[in-house]
């Protein structure tokens, strides 16, 4: 029995503390496997379903109930729970709309505010999945849920306007960026240790899974020049996360998402943050309205890898003969047109081994995405055994034109520089773009300019009828069915 | 943070017995759906997807198809060719479209879209489909506070609007019945008191009443001149005005009309007509044709049959359901909770069911001269279906809430609606259709109820003054007003 807690506990020992099992427990309203049949899949989403109003009444019985069942310690995430559980729990926590008492807003902020304050934030939502729901749940935002970041906590025209991404399919994502950075590190370390040894300059081209970074040059000192870099920053850490490409893992999003949207603090983040990003109340809770600790370690670690563990989106081609030919046609235009230049179809990765690396004395946290995250999964190539996301991104930054340029750099990001983004799941992702302007995948091709002006003056070109078959083949790119309640 | 008493556990019997194993799923009404109703579900969710994705790829293959797909022509539903699935299906695909260019979207098609501050009463541009701000707790469900629409402002600052969540929209048609009868009702004790003062040649008083519900005093002259000064809860005119936080819109047609112009600038034939009898180009754009009043070249952006479809869709959509616990415990603290709701006087606005006197909703046409639609309430559209008693916990009366719910200022369109005053929220489906309050201000009904005041305020203070134990009871009563549960693909 889990949750019969004598009053007192809390006095016990520290040292007695890490016998004790915590009140949380794993109930089943979410689950990374997907039935294979239609009927247990239904079955299924009503079981959760059930769950879900069940520890609804119970949360009203018990306030916080829901709260705390989901908040393990750390310790016992690779004791008492698997990955299943870590699934449920974030999943719990990422659709739970977060009170006052678990330290939603800040006693330094409006209760809420659409308009972000500068880095401080909103909050404008009380859960995450408010605003990524298009497409099922960790799915993308619409147009009404765009986030209007960096502003003056007033006005609409002093914001960044940003439209909620898809989770779907985010580990894998990572996992790309991380070999990115991995093998763009070695090259650049390599070429340092060999300009000294030869004493000698050098110039590198930096590619990597048939990306092209642009060129470093190194003098026999040991000095960089990075003014050749093209679509990443100095420190060539590939960021796939967020639309200019500000965040390099997943767990970085959560917390910056929760701090900015809910007043929902990390304890790392509360302790690892400024003022200008938190407040400036005590240092244990910054944003000084009475709680610590809004969001421990555990917690996130969770929901971070909710988000890492999310399923795949697939390849779904229409069954009807004439809109099947036509998704073959589209499928070669998409390379014929340029538009494969930048929104690379796949890249290759080594493994699906996602890593939560420890920040403290704790122990990291693994899973194995191929195995262990939610289905539909990837699969290594029948024949050849390799294993390529199918992103359809480079994961680079690229200049698109003074159309989609936004009103002023952002973090060191040209104004009008964007990461690639990634069009697996995009039928299930819409509206379009970064600020979300284009409600159909037409309107997102016309708008492109800058590095894409080609592709899409090349498609512009094309007269209605062959501008069908590129659409159809891009409304096959969506997430894979599954029957959920409600 | 151990912060469970013994005495909340001890409602909770059903964790003991999950202890170690997995455990039983705590089925509402006690056991698993049945293998039929689950082949049903199951069933009409997987179509529901096909035919989504069918329709995404027709409209892939020949752009505009989507569009030409919501244009009905009300000449067509006039001369009886389609049925009322038809129209449900149509109207189901208006409100899942996207609203683009070639529909007539905003008023510029070279401003790019999405502008959130409503500029005065000619709206703004917030999204693109009516289901981008009604999908919480399920279709045709309530918005998250993003979505809130922030009306009537200056086009620029949050700090000058109206900010309203977007309510759901289930079982609506029986709403707009009920308050067409409540009218028909409150109308009639009008006349006749008009009729009596005439007879007796002096002035005569009558209180307002129907279904229960009072809406103050009407003073009808000799002469034959109504005085309104004392009528309460509603327009001068006697017209319930269910839809709307405010009670602004007598119908689902109207709710609809003004929601596509507001939300996407799209303007719908109808509008375009009353505009060439009586101009109002604050609501609708400094155009010089009457046709296109918000001059972005696009005429009849959105037809009158279109309406129509639309307004039946929401009329024959499901109704919500009361979905209790269902472990004992919990059913006992709902039922304590049931009994609370009263005891406390949530019901003396909540009225918890209005009597239903016609089961057919007829939806007239505007400018054509065609017989109106007859829709079925009881047969038309999705399953489940409520009874003659609207379960819908609403008088349908507009009440003052006190300082702290009332708004910046009034609404533009409605200044007569004072800024503290607002429509009795109806309570059905409310487990789902968090966060609450007009501008979604409480994230738990605890909260919501706490921020009442004005004419709540006596409640207000009952239920805060209750035991911790029977505010959770009330709780669990107020989570079990929900939907049925329901399969769906994703949307």
């Amino acid at each position: 029995m889990v949750l019969v807690l004598v009053a007192g506990c809390g006095d016990d020992a520290p040292g007695d503390e890490a016998l004790e099992p915590s009140d949380a427990r794993a109930f089943p309203v979410f689950s990374p496997s997907r039935p294979d049949s239609a009927v247990q899949q239904g079955l299924e989403a009503l079981q959760q379903d059930a769950w879900r109003r069940e520890l609804r009444f119970m949360d009203a019985v018990d306030p916080g109930f829901a709260f705390r069942v989901n908040r393990p310690r750390y310790d016992e995430l690779d004791t008492r729970f698997s990955p299943e559980d870590w699934f449920t729990m974030g999943g719990q926590l990422f659709t739970m709309p977060f009170t006052e008492a678990m330290g939603f807003g800040g006693a330094d902020l409006p209760p809420m505010s659409r308009f972000h304050l500068r880095e401080r934030g909103g909050p404008d939502s009380r859960r995450c999945s408010a605003c990524h729901w298009r497409g099922g749940t960790a799915g993308a935002g619409d147009a009404a849920d765009n986030a209007f970041f960096r502003g003056d906590g007033h006005t609409e025209s002093s914001a960044l306007v940003r439209n909620p991404p898809a989770v779907f399919g985010a580990g894998w994502k990572q996992r790309v960026g991380e070999d990115m950075t991995a093998h763009l590190q070695t090259l650049r370390d390599d070429a340092l240790a060999f300009a000294r040894a030869r004493n000698e300059e050098v110039r590198l081209r930096l590619e990597t899974h048939g990306v092209d970074f642009g060129t470093l040059t190194i003098t026999p000192e040991g000095e960089i020049d990075d003014s050749d870099l093209e679509g990443i920053d100095s420190d060539l850490v590939v960021r796939p996360f967020g639309w200019k490409g500000a965040f390099a893992n997943l767990r970085d999003v959560v917390e910056d998402a929760a701090n900015v949207h809910h007043g929902m603090q990390s304890t790392w983040f509360a302790a690892h943050e400024g003022p200008a990003r938190v407040g400036d109340g005590p240092p244990e809770d910054p944003d000084g309205d009475g709680i610590e600790d809004e969001l421990d370690d555990a917690q996130i670690a969770v929901m971070t890898m909710f988000a890492a563990m999310q399923d795949v989106p697939v390849d779904l081609p229409p069954v009807e003969p004439d809109l099947l030919l036509l998704y073959s046609r589209g499928r070669q235009d998409f390379t014929t047109l340029g538009c494969a230049d930048c929104h690379v179809p796949s890249l290759p990765v080594e493994d699906g081994q996602y890593t939560l690396p420890a920040r403290g004395d704790e122990a990291d946290l693994s899973i194995d995405l191929l195995a262990e995250g939610a289905q539909p999964r990837l699969r290594p190539d029948a024949i050849t055994g390799e294993l390529r996301v199918p992103l359809y991104s480079d994961l680079k930054r690229h200049a698109m034109g003074e159309t989609l340029a936004e009103s002023r750099d952002d973090a060191g990001v040209p104004a009008d520089q964007f990461i690639t983004a990634p069009l697996w799941g995009i039928a299930r992702s819409r509206p379009y773009l970064h600020d979300g302007r284009a409600p159909t995948l037409e309107d997102a091709i016309l708008l492109h300019g800058g590095e894409a002006q080609d592709a899409r003056d090349a498609f512009a070109a094309l007269d209605e009828v062959d501008r069908a078959p590129l659409r159809v083949f891009l409304t096959s790119l969506t997430r894979g069915e599954r029957l959920v309640s409600p | 943070m151990l912060l469970v008493g013994g005495a909340s556990l001890a409602a909770l019997p059903m964790l003991a017995t999950a202890s170690g194993g997995e455990a039983a799923t705590p089925w509402p009404g006690g056991g698993p759906p049945s293998d039929l109703e689950l082949a049903v579900l199951v069933t009409d969710a997987l179509d529901l997807f096909e035919l989504e994705r069918w329709e995404e790829f027709r409209d892939a293959k020949e752009r505009g198809e989507d569009s030409g797909h919501i244009r009905i022509y009300q000449d067509d539903i006039d001369a009886g060719q389609y049925t009322v699935d038809d129209l449900f299906a149509f109207g189901d695909s208006v409100f899942g479209h996207e609203f683009r260019d070639l529909d007539g979207y905003g008023d510029d098609p070279t401003v790019r879209p999405g502008q959130r501050v409503h500029r005065g009463a000619l709206g703004g541009r917030d999204n693109f489909s009516c289901l981008g701000c009604h999908s919480v707790g399920g279709p045709d469900g309530a918005g998250a506070a993003t979505q809130n629409a922030y009306l009537f402002g200056d086009g620029h600052d949050l700090d000058t609007t109206l900010e309203r969540n977007s309510p759901h929209l289930l079982g609506l048609g029986m709403v707009q019945e009920l308050a067409r009868e409540m009218t028909d009702e409150l109308q009639r004790q009008r006349a006749s008191a008009i009729e009596e003062a005439a007879e007796r040649g002096e002035a005569v008083t009558v209180e307002l009443e129907t279904r229960g519900v009072g809406f103050g005093r009407l003073h009808a002259a000799a002469s034959g001149e109504v005085d309104t000064a004392d009528v309460e809860g509603i327009d001068a005119d006697l017209v319930v005005r269910p839809f709307g936080w405010k009670g602004q819109f007598p119908t689902l047609r109207r709710a609809v009309e003004d929601a596509a112009r507001v939300h996407f600038g799209v303007q719908t034939s109808v509008i375009a007509e009353r505009h060439r009898d009586a101009p109002a180009p604050e609501l609708l754009g400094p155009g010089d044709d009457w046709w296109d009043p918000d001059a972005d070249g696009k005429q009849r952006e959105l037809e009158e049959g279109s309406l129509t479809a639309a307004a039946v869709y929401l009329a024959t959509l499901e109704v919500p359901t009361i979905v209790p616990p269902s472990s004992a415990a919990l059913r006992d603290r709902w039922s304590r909770g049931d009994a609370l709701f009263d005891e406390v006087g949530c019901d003396d606005c909540h009225v918890r069911t209005l009597g239903l006197s016609n089961t057919v909703w007829l939806e007239y046409p505007d400018t054509t001269e065609g017989e109106p639609f007859a829709v079925e309430l009881f047969h038309a559209g999705e399953e489940p279906k409520g009874t003659g008693q609207v379960a819908l916990f609403s008088d349908l009366k507009r009440h003052d809430m006190g300082p702290s719910l009332a708004e910046r200022h009034t609404d533009t369109n409605h200044p007569h609606v004072p800024a503290a005053t607002w429509l009795t929220r109806p309570l059905w489906g409310l487990a789902e259709t968090a966060p609450y309050l007009h501008d979604g201000r409480a994230a738990t009904i605890p909260a919501a109820i706490l921020a009442h005041g004005g004419e709540a305020q006596d409640s207000r203070d009952a239920f805060e003054a209750l035991s911790p134990e029977d505010q959770a009871s009330l709780h669990v009563f107020l989570l079990s007003l929900s939907r049925t549960p329901k399969l769906r693909g994703p949307l």
